[in-house]
């Protein structure tokens, strides 16, 4: 069976964008870890995952440079920079990724807080 | 200087011996720019290659020397930074800011070669957030770390230890509570990070933190060879909940007759016990409250025996001389004012009010007293003033330096909270709570002092938001007090009981510090 040449137009341009997508992926995501705070810096993004609190953070850049955090994060960005830290620590899920300074957390929450 | 002229060598000062090698240096780099031969030109010659890479060594010498020249203060030594704080230690409990009974005789006696700032207050009454400030000079919404429970200092902000230990400091944290440590960040730039946590049931207290500076210490002066100067920071915690009431401490204070009830009060009393009567589920009844005050002071006249053992040991190495010790407090603590006890919640003056002692000598010395109004991350600026440190870019904007001659009063803006997390663990510690117990945990707390001239009236306003994400935030409370006829916040000047025309004024007042609470600065 012969294919017609425009069967192969929507492939063609989805392996385009994907090639774009993974390049830019590479080019100007930085991934970064100090202390327990492991984050993805993509243009004027900047997502944290805090591996002893497990929690997210979502900042953005002003035009003065300075980081605001995000109050509602946008789903689509926090997805895509979550993507590239796990995909840089090998992990499936942030589950994956070990909890830090759980000494420190018991003493915390030993103190009574919480 | 020496320069190169146009077309020709360098022309040599009349004073230039013409074996001054670094003067011969500047005709060489001016003969390799203007093609000058030299007198040894030939078959002796440097080759271009050897030559330029001797001019990139001497260029890079000279911004050397330039940099350290720079970084180092006018004096020319840098000196070392003491940091000591006392967790959770009000400013009202030490003899210093007048407390009548015997609670610090070791910070009295340091305060006589020093300068004591009697009015300082925190910019946020949580062990997070204030020492975010302490070490960025921002105020909380500047640094943006509220609980220090999975948020972050904003990025790019360096905190004081990384900036000094960037600029050569060896830096050194001895911290006893957990909330400073790497699971909040505020360690970060610490190069040694000791954790000496007291926590119930661990058995440790401030005596593990003097030893482990007594540790770090001695392995230093067996260290050949590293001279750099210390950014030690130290943090007590003798006055954070469950109070260390040592019987010998409290009958210094108090007497041999208050020992029992006090240290019944502080085993009684612990977090838990203090968040149940925060929330109104089970209040802690008024004697144990007044018990508890007594084991307070004898927690204080302990931190203070610490301090001063830390002080001696330091002054021994050598480590005080020329050396910039602050003695201070992250926050104070509430012990059954306006029905409260801990420190959560409140932004009124047990918990702004803060100890705040400063040694720099030359600068801050004398055993001066000050009473005008600072805020404990103007230590940020003083510190790095002292150092010859350059501010980070973005940090610092809250803090002017404490050297200031005459010192003018600054204003007080004073956070805390939402506290979104801490709620979800408050709720999982008190199952049976009504809900309703929860709710201050989604508010904002704000206060705010303006700049007054000591001994004039000095108006503050407390104000109390409800935050939701997404809504316009709700008043829950708005009140206005005079510090100065009112040191304890007695009268609401907004409250029922002034007049119409008490209460249009102060109306007035209180949207003027409004606007000033919102501009920040």
């Amino acid at each position: 069976m012969r294919l017609s040449p425009r069967f192969w137009v929507v492939p063609a341009v989805l392996a385009v964008a994907s090639i774009a997508v993974a390049g830019g992926m590479r080019s100007d995501a930085a991934v970064e870890s100090r202390g327990p705070v492991h984050a993805v810096v993509s243009g004027d993004l900047r997502y944290e995952f805090h591996a002893a609190w497990r929690t997210e953070n979502l900042w953005r850049r002003d035009a003065a440079g300075v980081w605001r955090r995000v109050a509602g994060p946008d789903a689509a960005a926090l997805d895509g920079l979550r993507a590239r830290l796990l995909a840089a620590h090998g992990a499936s899920s942030l589950d994956d990724i070990p909890g830090i300074a759980t000494d420190e957390l018991e003493a915390f929450r030993a103190l009574g807080y919480l | 200087m020496t320069r190169a002229r146009p077309g020709g060598g360098a022309s040599p000062p009349a004073d230039a011996p013409g074996n001054d090698p670094s003067r011969e240096g500047a005709r060489a780099d001016a003969r390799a720019a203007g093609g000058e031969p030299g007198p040894s030109a030939g078959a002796a010659r440097p080759s271009r290659a050897a030559r330029l890479a001797l001019g990139v060594l001497a260029a890079g010498l000279a911004v050397a020397a330039a940099g350290v020249a720079f970084l180092r203060p006018a004096g020319g030594v840098r000196p070392n930074v003491i940091l000591i704080v006392w967790d959770t230690c009000r400013g009202d409990r030490v003899e210093v800011n007048g407390y009548a009974r015997p609670t610090t005789p070791r910070l009295a006696a340091f305060a006589r070669d020093a300068v004591t700032f009697r009015e300082c207050r925190t910019p946020a009454p949580w062990t997070a957030p204030a020492h975010a400030s302490l070490f960025t000079g921002l105020l909380p919404r500047g640094h943006r770390m509220r609980e220090g429970m999975g948020d972050t200092v904003r990025p790019g902000i360096p905190l004081l230890a990384r900036t000094l230990r960037e600029a050569g400091y060896e830096t050194v944290s001895v911290s006893a509570n957990p909330v400073v440590s790497t699971l909040t960040g505020l360690t970060d730039g610490f190069e040694h990070d000791f954790q000496r946590f007291r926590i119930p049931g661990s058995g440790v207290t401030g005596n593990a933190v003097r030893d482990q500076v007594r540790s770090w210490g001695l392995r230093r002066r067996s260290v050949r060879g590293d001279r750099r100067p210390v950014f030690l920071f130290v943090n007590l915690m003798e006055t954070h909940l469950p109070y260390v009431a040592e019987p010998s401490a409290v009958a210094a204070v108090h007497g041999d007759a208050a020992v029992g009830p006090a240290t019944a009060a502080a085993a009684a009393v612990g977090d838990l016990e203090a968040k149940l009567h925060v929330a109104g589920v089970r209040r802690v009844d008024d004697g144990t409250v007044a018990a508890l005050s007594l084991a307070y002071d004898g927690a204080v006249r302990e931190v203070d025996r610490i301090t001063g053992e830390i002080l001696d040991f330091l002054d021994g190495e050598g480590l005080l001389d020329g050396a910039l010790v602050a003695i201070c407090s992250d926050h104070g603590e509430n012990l059954g004012e306006h029905g409260e006890l801990n420190h959560a919640f409140s932004v009124y003056e047990p918990v702004l009010h803060v100890p705040l002692v400063v040694r720099w000598p030359g600068r801050l010395d004398g055993g001066r007293t000050e009473d005008a109004q600072v805020r404990l991350h103007d230590l940020y600026a003083t510190i790095l003033q002292a150092t010859g440190v350059p501010t980070p870019a973005g940090c610092g904007l809250d803090s002017v330096p404490l050297t200031e001659f005459p010192l003018r009063p600054r204003p007080v803006i004073a956070e805390y909270g939402p506290m979104a997390r801490s709620r979800d663990a408050a709720r999982a510690a008190m199952p049976d709570a009504p809900e309703e117990a929860f709710a201050s945990f989604g508010h904002l707390f704000r206060a705010v002092i303006p700049a007054a001239s000591p001994g004039a009236p000095r108006p503050k306003l407390v104000l109390v938001d409800e935050r939701v994400p997404g809504r316009a935030p709700v008043v829950v409370r708005e009140e206005l007090f005079d510090l100065t006829a009112d040191p304890r916040e007695q009268r609401d000047l907004l409250g029922a009981a002034a007049t119409e025309a008490a209460r249009d004024a102060a109306g007035e007042v209180a949207r003027a510090l409004r606007a000033l609470g919102e501009a920040g600065r």
